[in-house]
């Protein structure tokens, strides 16, 4: 039977092993991002990760630290001059669970190029606040 | 890959992701919030 999953995924994050997940289901051999408070700097370090910035709301501020319009734009490969509506084939998955089993999938409502700033139609998932 | 990881975000084309998520994890244990999007 050919395989649905896409590049990445882990064979750990399918259903029926026993274990819990231990990383997520899109990176081969990446620790998790989640780590306690303690262990975050070192284990983000290894990884290579960021933690999850600023969120107010529907409004996501920050990833990795840099304004999270930015980002969403150079992920994208889309110009700086890139709209809300020009995006709209473009989402982002939210992990909102430690164990990377339960994801929201937002699509952009609005994209202040001022503020560096993404808003959705609905919150951030509170879980995925840091 | 057709996603890019920033911390616990994913950002890539909708349909693939949530195809690619519901494969990964169960279609019940993905939400979607897509619209409304404003029409200008």
């Amino acid at each position: 039977m050919a395989t649905t999953e896409p590049v990445g995924l882990r064979a750990s994050a399918s259903s029926g092993s026993g274990q819990p997940r231990t990383g997520s289901p899109w990176l081969s051999n990446t620790p998790h991002p989640c780590f306690p408070p303690s262990e975050r700097p070192t284990a983000l370090k290894e990884s290579g990760l960021h933690p999850l910035c600023a969120t107010e709301g529907p409004v996501l501020r920050e990833l990795d630290g840099l304004p999270a319009f930015h980002v969403w734009r150079d992920a994208l490969g889309l110009p700086d001059t890139v709209t809300a509506e020009e995006t709209a084939s473009w989402a982002l998955g939210v992990e909102h669970n430690s164990h990377g089993s339960d994801w929201t999938v937002l699509a952009p409502y609005n994209c202040d190029s001022e503020l560096d700033a993404i808003t959705f139609a609905v919150d951030v998932p509170e879980e995925a606040h840091r | 890959m057709p996603y890019k990881r920033s911390s616990e975000v994913f950002m890539g084309r909708t349909r693939d992701m949530l195809d690619s998520l519901r494969a990964a994890v169960g279609e019940r244990h993905v939400a979607a919030v897509l619209w409304p999007r404003p029409v200008r």
